[in-house]
């Protein structure tokens, strides 16, 4: 009996506290917060800013936001826009690198032109 | 409370709680769920994708199946959305990756077919170079050739030019000895340059008076004149005999040609060929000195033997 109690005194601050969605219980997302900001730096290195700005500016207010939560005690809430902002990092850096290796190509076969027109015009006027 | 109340209270509640927290019915419809799910099936399908970015579209599935699961225990929509915005992203990163790859490998081909066509560039350059260098070989070649005949050329005309500037000068010594030769013998000749050619003269003395045979004091000059004619082959003589006025024309006309026919014989006796004498009697014309003295009259009487010039020619008296 006694323990029945104390199970339900212990189910009852869960139950309750998932019905209300309180964050108190969720501990600040400091960790996570690093990440992303690693994550937005290291899509910056990629050149993101010139090739998926859109993705860039989106993961740095998030971050911006995830902070302020932080400040405020919605951790939870910062931890989304935390994870939102690093996702949002990753894909401006594989945007980025995408592009990148794109113009390598035209820039290859360019040359590639070059070099065979000038084949051409050696043959044709030696 | 008895045991079996209690018992049974806290089931309730438990079993209340769990009907709070399960759903009653279907759960609402989640939009950005229903994006994310379609966009995960089509990159799902994607064999592109599929094989370069199995990882990405295994992280994109997670995110996606914790989204689907809190939808299905009627989570909050802002909680469903925020997972499904997760897998939508990663499914885009997914898809991202595999054109990165994609990308990368093209690289690497373009990269490749350049090292091709720069190694075929310079392969047909040395070509070039060595066809170049083969010509340009042959050309020296040729140049050295055409430079050696030259100089065996130059050379040849060098030694013939030498050769016939040696036979000018042994002809013009030759010409120069022939001249000084005929200068002489005209000298030891006692012949007159005349317009008509070289004139020698046979005086008086050498025939009797009224006589038409040539006395020996003839012969040293009938030998020199014979002499020099067979020396000069090409030249010719006219013999032309002359009287002084003493007697009849018809007479000294006669006279005339008997004497010089007389010169004619001895020249012929010496070797000289008849064809090439001719004989002309004058008698008392063309005097030489007056007639009216003894000694003009002595100097009237001669014959003039005439030699012509090289071709055989002699001009007509005047």
């Amino acid at each position: 009996m006694r323990l029945l109690s104390l199970l339900n005194l212990l189910l009852l601050p869960l139950i309750v506290g998932s019905l209300v969605g309180c964050s108190s219980n969720f501990p600040p997302p400091t960790q996570k917060l690093a990440h992303s900001e690693a994550a937005i730096n290291q899509a910056e290195a990629a050149g993101a800013i010139e090739f998926a700005p859109l993705e860039m500016r989106a993961a740095r207010e998030k971050l911006a936001q995830a902070r302020e939560s932080m400040t405020k005690e919605e951790n939870q809430k910062a931890l989304q826009l935390a994870e939102q902002a690093e996702v949002d990092a990753q894909l401006a850096e594989s945007k980025a690198r995408t592009a990148k290796a794109q113009k390598t190509v035209d820039v290859l076969q360019e040359s590639i032109q070059t070099l065979k027109e000038e084949i051409e015009r050696k043959a044709t006027n030696p | 409370m008895n045991r079996n109340n209690r018992f049974v209270c806290s089931f309730a509640f438990i079993a209340l709680t769990s009907a709070l927290l399960a759903s009653c019915g279907p759960p609402m419809k989640n939009l950005d769920l229903e994006k994310a799910q379609a966009s995960f099936a089509a990159a799902k399908m994607d064999p592109v994708v599929v094989k370069n970015a199995p990882l990405g579209l295994q992280t994109a599935e997670t995110s996606l199946q914790t989204a689907e699961r809190l939808w299905k225990s009627d989570a909050k929509p802002a909680e469903v959305s925020h997972h499904a915005y997760l897998a939508m992203q990663r499914t885009a990163i997914a898809k991202e990756t595999a054109n990165q790859k994609v990308a990368e490998e093209r690289v690497e081909a373009a990269s490749s077919d350049r090292d091709k066509v720069l190694l075929e560039a310079r392969t047909y350059e040395a070509e070039e170079a060595t066809k170049a260098a083969v010509v340009s070989r042959r050309q020296a070649q040729e140049a050295e050739e055409a430079a050696e005949l030259a100089r065996q050329q130059a050379q040849e005309q060098s030694t013939l030019l030498a050769a016939k500037t040696q036979q000018s000068a042994e002809a013009a010594r030759a010409a120069d000895a022939r001249a000084k030769q005929l200068e002489a013998e005209v000298a030891q000749l006692q012949a007159i340059k005349s317009e008509r050619g070289l004139v020698i003269t046979l005086g008086d003395v050498l025939f009797d008076t009224g006589m038409a045979e040539l006395k020996g004091g003839a012969v040293v000059t009938i030998s020199k004149i014979a002499d020099f004619m067979k020396t000069y082959p090409t030249r010719s003589l006219l013999v032309e005999g002359f009287t002084d006025s003493h007697g009849s024309e018809t007479y000294n006309f006669d006279l005339s040609e008997r004497r010089a026919n007389a010169v004619r014989s001895a020249l012929t006796s010496s070797g000289v060929e008849a064809e090439r004498i001719a004989v002309r009697g004058y008698g008392e014309s063309y005097p030489v000195a007056g007639n009216d003295t003894p000694v003009g009259r002595q100097l009237n009487r001669r014959v003039e033997v005439i030699i012509s010039d090289e071709e055989g020619r002699i001009a007509e008296r005047r």
